[in-house]
């Protein structure tokens, strides 16, 4: 058994010490992933504080411990949703204006990518609709299989799959257009309405 | 370096830009155990003039039960454990306990033993068709057994503990006044009742003054024909300074005839206050071509009443995952608004008469 679903195990027994232990394990990714999803920090300072009172209230309805990443993700997602709904999240345009972001952290490869790529990356996931930034940051950010995007999201797989996939795509094209007016070239129009019905 | 890679580069170079509050985890901690109201009537929102009303009913049904007692021909015997239980007698036999067979339960008792299953039964008798759970086995905040009800599409957690005693001091370590704002409407959700905590979370200010107060009496949201504010809610046709529809953009409002008003306010007097939520319906065609059609009623006071039709919606699930919302107009139900309250009423009449009657009791 993993130390986090033996904590879950001991959080349902009544044990609240487990909790720092998920609260160690999770709350930076989920933190993190909530940003993501929801482009404004304090509602994803507010879907984490509500995320981990709700795993505190309703461990105890989880009946497979080794479940709880799913589980968890799921509840994040919603709280992420329904804040970034409430508060009219405020999106950067351009996002080279706002925040730069923090490299240090990255692989020397990862860094040899250029600043410059890596704005235009953070700016076509910007654009990218809900539903497809979910998916993406859920599959690339959070490491989630595809399994666990479905039972994260209550989808079905093949819709995961036919999502994730044309949620890449969508944000490829978004980058080569960045980088194309970033370069003054021009750019094929996109089908829009593709991108909505995913 | 392939696209999954710079893509996972991207995301991991964004996400960098936060980093986890050092508070975090205390926020947490007060927000799994926040506050209980400092006053239960204040929250329910019931108006300091219907305070003393209830107070004035309650010492009359106690006076009137002491008298049934002394006069009845087979009277309990002092301080006897049967019949019906008040809060102000609850110390002289099982405190607070709902005794069988009474009817509604008793509003908050502040002490005895009370089971989840009483709980249910008050939503049950405010018909809200509630569904209550087995016991979760968590034992928080001590707890001998935790239970959820879910009810109106809410979940409500009910903490039984063993005694009034415990139950105070939970309801105590849940009372952090710092953990009463992030992410919630300012509504109170942690209750004691007797040998109970009660939490309801709710994002829906309407949604949770229904259900607290079908937790405490029992019954629906009092018909607020009875609330004695400062407006009679249904005025009287002289009380009425002006009774509109808005017209079409540039033009002016279709003004409603003296005797229309009268017919309206007829209407209203009989419209029956239900339960369901505030949609508002898809604009019906009509021949105003500026819809929803709403009626406005100015009062003499400053007070407006707005009226519209109510509608149902209904969100369905596609296969690709997206979500579908179809409304219509909920058949002979209104909305209505006053004193920033919006309320649902089966009203066929006047529902009838938003659809096709109006025409013929206005003029420009």
């Amino acid at each position: 058994m993993s130390e986090v679903a033996a904590a879950v195990r001991r959080l349902q027994a009544g044990d609240q010490s487990a909790f720092n232990i998920l609260y160690s394990a999770y709350a930076e990714i989920a933190l993190r992933t909530a940003f993501l999803i929801t482009r404004d920090r304090a509602a994803a300072e507010d879907a984490v504080q509500e995320a981990f009172v709700q795993v505190i209230r309703n461990v105890s309805s989880l009946r497979d411990p080794g479940s709880f990443r799913p589980w968890f993700y799921r509840i994040i997602v919603n709280a992420a949703r329904r804040l970034s709904r409430n508060r009219h999240p405020s999106l950067p345009l351009d996002l080279a204006q706002h925040d730069q972001p923090d490299l240090s952290g990255l692989s020397p490869e990862e860094r040899a990518i250029g600043s410059e790529e890596i704005q235009s990356l953070r700016v076509a996931l910007a654009q990218l609709n809900e539903a497809h930034r979910e998916v993406i940051v859920l599959r690339y950010y959070a490491g989630l299989s595809e399994d666990e995007i479905a039972g994260t999201l209550g989808l079905p797989n093949g819709t995961v799959k036919s999502r994730l996939s044309r949620a890449k795509e969508s944000l490829l094209h978004r980058l080569g257009a960045t980088q194309a007016r970033s370069s003054g070239r021009p750019v094929a129009p996109m089908d829009c309405s593709q991108e909505q019905k995913g | 370096m392939n696209d999954d890679q710079k893509i996972i580069t991207a995301l991991k170079a964004d996400a960098s830009q936060v980093q986890l509050p050092a508070d975090l985890l205390a926020r947490i901690h007060r927000e799994a155990a926040p506050p209980a109201p400092p006053s239960l009537w204040s929250r329910l929102r019931i108006g300091p003039k219907a305070e003393l009303v209830a107070a004035c009913l309650l010492l009359i049904a106690l006076i009137g039960i002491g008298a049934l007692r002394n006069l009845g021909p087979d009277r309990a015997p002092a301080g006897g454990g049967q019949g019906t239980e008040t809060p102000g007698t609850a110390a002289q036999s099982t405190p607070g306990q709902i005794a069988p067979g009474t009817g509604a339960p008793q509003c908050c008792p502040a002490e005895g033993h009370l089971t989840a299953a009483e709980v249910m039964a008050r939503f049950t008798a405010a018909r809200l068709d509630p569904r209550i759970s087995g016991d979760l086995g968590t034992k928080l905040f001590g707890a001998t057994q935790v239970n959820t009800i879910a009810v109106d599409g809410e979940n409500i957690v009910v903490y039984t503990f063993a005694d009034g005693a415990g139950a105070e001091q939970a309801h105590r370590t849940m009372s952090d006044p710092q953990a009463h704002t992030v992410g919630w409407v300012g509504i109170p959700r942690f209750f004691r009742m007797g040998n109970l905590v009660v939490q309801i979370d709710f994002s829906n200010r309407t949604v949770a003054e229904k259900l607290q107060a079908a937790l405490f009496t029992g019954q629906p949201r009092p018909d607020p024909k009875a609330d004695s504010g400062d407006l009679q809610w249904v005025p009287t046709v002289e009380q009425v300074r002006s009774a509109y529809i808005p017209g079409q953009p540039k033009m002016p409002d279709w003004r409603l005839t003296p005797e229309a008003i009268g017919k309206i306010l007829a209407m209203l007097q009989t419209a029956q206050l239900i339960s369901g939520d505030e949609t508002v319906p898809p604009p019906p065609a009509g021949p105003v071509g500026r819809q929803p059609l709403i009626l406005t009623l100015e009062l003499i006071s400053g007070d407006r009443i707005t009226i519209r039709l109510a509608g149902d919606c209904e969100t369905t699930s596609r296969a690709d995952g997206s979500q579908v919302t179809t409304c219509k107009t909920a058949e002979d139900q209104v909305l209505v608004a006053v004193h920033g309250r919006m309320m649902r009423y089966r009203a066929p009449e006047l529902a009838q008469w938003l659809m096709n009657g109006w025409p013929s009791d206005v003029h420009r």
